[in-house]
């Protein structure tokens, strides 16, 4: 009987192990994974701001959030260069540098990571977009992606921030759920120094909605997150993750859940979004484009 | 307010310890109350050294006109930067040898001093099945809804309101008269109560000294968002625990 049991609870033991070694998403990773926010993001690092010499007054900021490559869903790009397309044959501006707010490959495969560089070198040859910032999120760490993303993802660090004119524009990791202590640590601290305007740009929302998940998990580093963001002149914190985007108002600071590149519940075929900055008057406008 | 909140939750645990045999002269009743009083450190989220913490629990079991039966589990908590309180009452509306199944109700509060306020409400169900010594698994699972109030934006904002889910899982064994063994994956601890899903696994071993007195141990890991599976240890507990019992039947 003993024997049986012991059989039985091998069997239901490999079966588990047989289902978190198949599956893409590297699950057999769950419970350990080598490179964790605590060692990818300890300390800030300022890069140079995306302006070489002169710094326009005016200008405008493409925003692509969960891109997915890899997953096979359907995309938003020939959309996009359309829009990009007609801003350049009637003479409009087009945006001076791109950000994008994570989960850029879907299993964290170089595959994946190529298609990005693709997207990239399109909007550099085609429309001038030089330049491209990116932030990590969940779906960018599977199967050790950071590897990837850390090779492939300007600019190649996780933690970072640069200052405009007027603003200053901070960008965290927060691709296990949570910023980690040191970088919570850190970025508060930041934010005490710097008088600015800011803004904040996080895969995981802060808050939406009453979902409860989707969002930072842990009820003291989203408060603690939630309290400097309301304190130290923050303006407005841009977020991923959830796909279906939505504007959450805090008083002091508001939250803009920027809408998936991939096609999503609402949107069949994704979206991109555009923030125009108005360093004199300190101001931005959000629009979100399909 | 840390010395205030300490008075108070003395006075509580104190009330629901004598509460029933002070209000309850006539009817049949018997109880038992596990008083303890724990502590140790956490190591992780917000302050990345050894966080020292202490609490003082109450868990009471009541069983009146040998029916129905009753438990609470009533406690305080304080670590640096937070105080909180939890009241969880549960009632097995069926109870036998091998199976029990009941209601339960659960109330946390959780004020983290200068910054925010959390309350939780839990509305569940809990069932435990097995026997001592073979093996017991206990189970509830919950509709959770947390209210958050941040104070930098309460003038804008209230509170916020999570509506989400929560569950335990426990499997205890006691391999003798003494030493009781239980390991558990949960969405929450006593004190602790994120949104769903960054998981708790928890090891504990209690050790009876004799009728009244008990030591335990636990290890707890803390894992951040295991619902998009891309999560990290981000918090290790160590508790070291006394209880003392008091049985009275009338």
């Amino acid at each position: 009987m003993k024997k049986y049991s012991l059989l039985f609870l091998l069997s239901i033991f490999l079966c588990f192990a047989l289902l978190f070694t198949s599956c893409k998403y590297g699950l057999e990773q769950f419970l350990f994974r080598k490179y964790d926010v605590n060692n990818r993001s300890t300390s800030l690092e300022k890069i140079k701001s995306p302006f070489e010499g002169s710094q326009p007054q005016n200008y405008k900021i493409l925003l692509l959030a969960d891109l997915h490559f890899g997953k096979g869903k359907t995309n938003v790009k020939e959309k996009l260069f359309s829009y990009l397309d007609e801003l350049k044959s009637e003479g409009k501006e087009l945006p001076s540098f791109a950000l994008v707010l994570g989960d850029i490959a879907d299993t964290g495969s170089d595959f994946e990571f190529n298609q990005y560089k693709i997207l990239l070198d399109d909007l550099e040859t085609r429309y001038g977009i030089t330049k491209s910032y990116g932030i990590v999120g969940n779906h960018d760490l599977y199967n050790t992606g950071w590897l990837e993303w850390e090779k492939a993802v300007y600019p190649h660090k996780s933690f970072y921030w640069f200052s405009t004119q007027k603003f200053s524009w901070y960008f965290l990791d927060s691709g296990n759920g949570s910023l980690g202590s040191k970088q919570l640590n850190s970025f508060v601290t930041a934010l005490k120094k710097d008088p600015s305007p800011k803004f904040v740009f996080i895969h995981y929302p802060l808050y939406r909605d009453d979902i409860f998940y989707f969002s930072l998990g842990d009820p003291r580093e989203r408060a603690v997150l939630i309290d400097a963001c309301a304190k130290y002149n923050v303006r407005a914190v841009f977020s991923g993750h959830d796909h279906y985007g939505s504007r959450f108002d805090y008083g002091p600071f508001e939250e803009i859940g920027v809408y998936s590149f991939v096609n999503n519940r609402n949107w069949s075929d994704g979206s991109w979004s555009i923030l125009e900055i108005d360093e004199t008057m300190g101001e931005y406008v959000y629009t979100q484009y399909r | 307010m840390r010395k205030f909140l300490t008075k108070i939750s003395f006075c509580i645990i104190l009330f629901f310890i004598f509460a029933i045999p002070l209000f309850s002269s006539s009817i049949k009743y018997e109880m038992e109350h596990e008083i303890s009083g724990k502590t140790g450190t956490v190591s992780g989220i917000i302050i990345d050294l050894f966080n020292p913490f202490c609490s003082f629990t109450d868990t009471m079991y009541l069983k009146l006109f040998d029916a129905n039966y009753f438990s609470t589990f009533a406690g305080f908590h304080f670590i640096q930067g937070a105080a909180s309180f939890t009241l969880s009452p549960t009632w097995y509306f069926f109870k036998s040898n091998y199976f029990d199944a009941g209601v339960l109700f659960l109330y946390h509060f959780n004020a983290f001093y200068n910054l925010a306020i959390d309350q939780d409400f839990f509305y569940g169900l809990s069932f435990r099945a097995g026997t001592p010594n073979l093996v017991e698994c206990l189970v509830d699972v919950s509709f959770m809804q947390k209210y958050t109030t941040i104070h930098s934006i309460a003038k804008s904002v209230p509170f916020f309101l999570n509506n989400g889910m929560a569950f335990k899982l426990k499997v205890k064994k006691q391999f003798t008269e003494k030493l009781t063994t239980s390991i558990s994956l949960a969405s929450y601890d006593e004190f602790y109560y994120p949104l769903f899903l960054f998981p708790i696994y928890a090891l504990c071993f209690q050790y009876r000294l004799n009728e009244e007195w008990k030591l335990s141990t636990e290890l707890a890991l803390c894992y951040t968002d295991q619902f998009t599976l891309t999560s990290h240890m981000n918090t290790a507990v160590f508790k070291l625990g006394v209880s003392y019992m008091i049985s009275k039947e009338q």
